[in-house]
């Protein structure tokens, strides 16, 4: 514990000159830019800055990233206010309540409870980075080719459920057509080169960059110019300094928004969305005041906030301690970490353990950049929102070609963009999630290994695959994650449930 | 999409993607299984993508039945609903989107000049979404002398910065 905080102050002193303090401060600034502008997401921000920042010095690069991450989260919260469009999927909640208080003339208290919101939620997000990524890093130091491959199904599994609620099949299906495509090229056993048809470009596979400003870039660009009209800014700003009171009367609910959103950050390929969704349905169902939820509620807007940002640091804790990323912008993030050559996994407190502390103190550099840039920088921001988008999409598409083209130089990669883009945009107009997608491409790797590696060492007896306490515990949720689904297992459940609860079912019960 | 459309859209998406797992699993099923270099069978390049074919078929086989549940099979098409479909703006803005970003991104890119290929597409897309001339809109020469300009901007913008301070050969 003192070794950590040891290396931790070492990292935040080592960031405390004044070239990163600024590279900070306007990388925080353009993530929060990127995040309120509709069409513009915390992913594609990260994607475009890694090829940005490529040329830069590794811990420089990823303090950036980290930065428009944190930024660009937080940064969605005011479209969702100001103009009820959340400016990142992940600000969906925000503006439930957000709106009706801007409609209400207080859009500026409103911006002020979610930049305290955002603020909070990624401090405690920090401090169980800084805790459990260790403790999951030395934990999965046991982990075997069993392990990895259940840990992969699981991955998939539970992202599909919970980005397609409604309709888990889905979610399911796009992140099996994502573990697909990472089959794509040369395979690491006998260098055979799989669904290539001879063709050179796919011989080294698809990569995750461009297939990701794809999906979730040029996807945004489509729909929103398929719209035929787009909400303005109307009103002024008011007070923008949050009340104390505000924040202190919901301690309760910052905490557990804090907590459930680191969580739900740390399942792989969930993300912020899902964070923010659950958050403000529990502190809704705990609330004194549900009713109020909707129309304008300051504890609905403050949990949804605190929910989404703290999920930002969660969704690295898996990043730096599994190599598996906790959501989509944590995708790129890791692919970025690769391209610098530090190798996140279960090795990172053995290879590189200072490298942790430092992504903690990158997150605290972010969130405190954030906290101060998001009360100070409001009245002068607010015009960006009046873009048009006739004129901003195409810049967003210009940045999304050289983005894709930029880090390996193939013109291959840009033609990966743009069919990546039409096939998200008709998979969101079928209500197939793209993000299962996603970390099916980055867990194509790890379940395509560790599968052959499990099958030669267990000679395809099944048993082997559940030998191990944890492959049995990671197996068991994630069958129970996949049938809690399914008619016949409600069916069941119900049954079991109306037999406890009934007395008469139970006393004819034979002895 | 429209949710009473729905069962419509599965129906078709699932026959696609199940022929997609079919065929997956058919051409991993045909991969050389590397027999005379005595490989572990466990390790032939086809058991993985085998697999997720087989999966991707199952799971698109239940999405296809619940369609037929739904009755998803009454599709529908006529000639005024393909005729309404495609005269509906949002559509005809979507497929606007889609030709003018691929015939930049797949067509002009790498085969002219990237600062023109840029320029071009921004003044045509900038154009496309705002010149109205039916609408006799009262100042076109202004709008077209706007979008000329951040067509320029846009195009040396990006190229300067990636080229000179990024060190990337433009395509």
């Amino acid at each position: 514990m003192l070794e950590g905080f040891t290396l931790f102050a070492k990292a935040l002193w080592g960031f405390m000159t004044p070239w990163v303090l600024f590279d900070v401060l306007w990388a925080t600034q353009l993530g929060i830019i990127v995040g309120m502008l509709p069409g513009l997401t915390a992913t594609m921000g990260v994607a475009l800055m890694t090829t940005l920042t490529f040329h830069m010095e590794p811990s420089n690069a990823v303090l950036i990233l980290v930065c428009m991450y944190v930024g660009a989260i937080y940064g969605g919260s005011r479209s969702a206010i100001l103009l009820n469009i959340p400016g990142t999927p992940a600000n969906a909640a925000t503006a439930v309540d957000g709106h009706p208080l801007a409609r209400q003339g207080m859009a500026g208290r409103a911006i002020g409870i979610a930049t305290t919101g955002s603020f909070l939620g990624s401090t405690i997000g920090l401090i169980m980075l800084a805790f459990f990524t260790p403790l999951i890093g030395n934990f999965a130091l046991k982990f075997k080719s069993f392990e990895f491959f259940w840990l992969a199904i699981f991955g998939i599994v539970i992202c599909g459920n919970l980005t397609a609620p409604k309709d888990p099949l889905k979610g399911w299906i796009s992140g099996f057509l994502g573990l697909f495509v990472a089959t794509i090229g040369m395979e690491p056993y006998h260098a055979y080169q799989r669904f290539s048809f001879g063709y050179m470009d796919l011989t080294g596979g698809i990569h995750l960059i461009p297939a990701m400003v794809g999906a979730f870039g040029f996807t945004e660009i489509i729909t929103v110019m398929k719209q035929t009209r787009m909400e303005v800014v109307k009103g002024k700003i008011d007070r923008i300094f949050p009340r104390m009171a505000d924040i202190a009367k919901y301690w309760k609910g910052i905490i557990r928004s804090g907590l459930v959103g680191t969580f739900i950050g740390a399942i792989p390929g969930v993300g912020e969305d899902i964070a923010a969704w659950t958050s403000y349905d529990l502190a809704k169902t705990a609330s004194k005041t549900p009713e109020k939820f909707g129309k304008g509620s300051i504890e609905g807007l403050l949990v949804a906030e605190t929910g989404n940002n703290s999920a930002v640091a969660g969704a690295m804790i898996p990043v730096l301690s599994l190599a598996i990323p906790g959501s989509a912008p944590a995708a790129v993030l890791l692919a970025a970490m690769f391209i610098h050559g530090v190798r996140p996994g279960p090795l990172i407190m053995i290879e590189f353990p200072s490298f942790v502390y430092q992504v903690v103190a990158m997150v605290l550099l972010a969130t405190t950049a954030m906290f101060v840039l998001g009360l100070s920088m409001v009245r002068p921001l607010v015009k960006v929102l009046a873009i048009p988008r006739e004129k901003l999409m195409p810049v967003v598409f210009v940045l999304c070609v050289i983005g894709s083209y930029a880090i390996q130089a193939r013109m291959f990669d840009i033609g990966v963009m743009v069919v990546f883009g039409i096939i998200g945009y008709f998979m969101r107009e079928m209500d197939y999630p793209i993000a299962p997608m996603v970390l099916g491409i980055i867990l194509g790797s790890i379940l395509d290994k560790n599968l052959i590696r499990s099958l030669i060492i267990s000679e395809g007896y099944p048993l082997y695959f559940v030998e191990s306490p944890i492959s049995m515990v990671i197996a068991g949720v994630t069958l129970i994650t996949f049938f809690s689904r399914t008619q016949w297992f409600r069916a069941l459940k119900s049954k079991i449930g109306s037999v406890i609860r009934n007395p008469v079912l139970r006393s004819n019960k034979p002895d | 999409m429209k949710p009473e459309n729905m069962p419509k859209a599965d129906f078709v998406t699932s026959i696609v993607l199940m022929v997609f797992g079919v065929w997956v699993l058919l051409h991993s099923i045909q991969m050389p299984r590397f027999e005379n270099l005595e490989a572990n069978p466990f390790s032939v390049p086809g058991i993985v993508p085998g697999l997720l074919g087989a999966i991707i078929f199952l799971l698109s086989l239940v999405v296809f039945l619940r369609s037929l549940k739904q009755k998803g099979y009454r599709l529908g098409i006529s000639a005024t609903v393909i005729r309404n479909f495609t005269k509906d703006a949002s559509i005809q803005r979507m497929l606007a989107t889609i030709l003018v970003c691929g015939v930049y991104g797949l067509g002009l890119i790498g085969r002219i000049n990237y600062y023109l290929a840029t320029f071009l597409f921004v003044l045509a897309f900038l154009l496309l979404f705002q010149y109205r001339p039916s609408q006799n809109d009262p100042r076109p020469v202004k709008l077209i002398a706007m979008s000329v300009l951040q067509a320029v901007l846009t195009a040396g913008a990006v190229g300067a910065v990636f080229r000179y301070l990024f060190l990337v050969e433009l395509p």
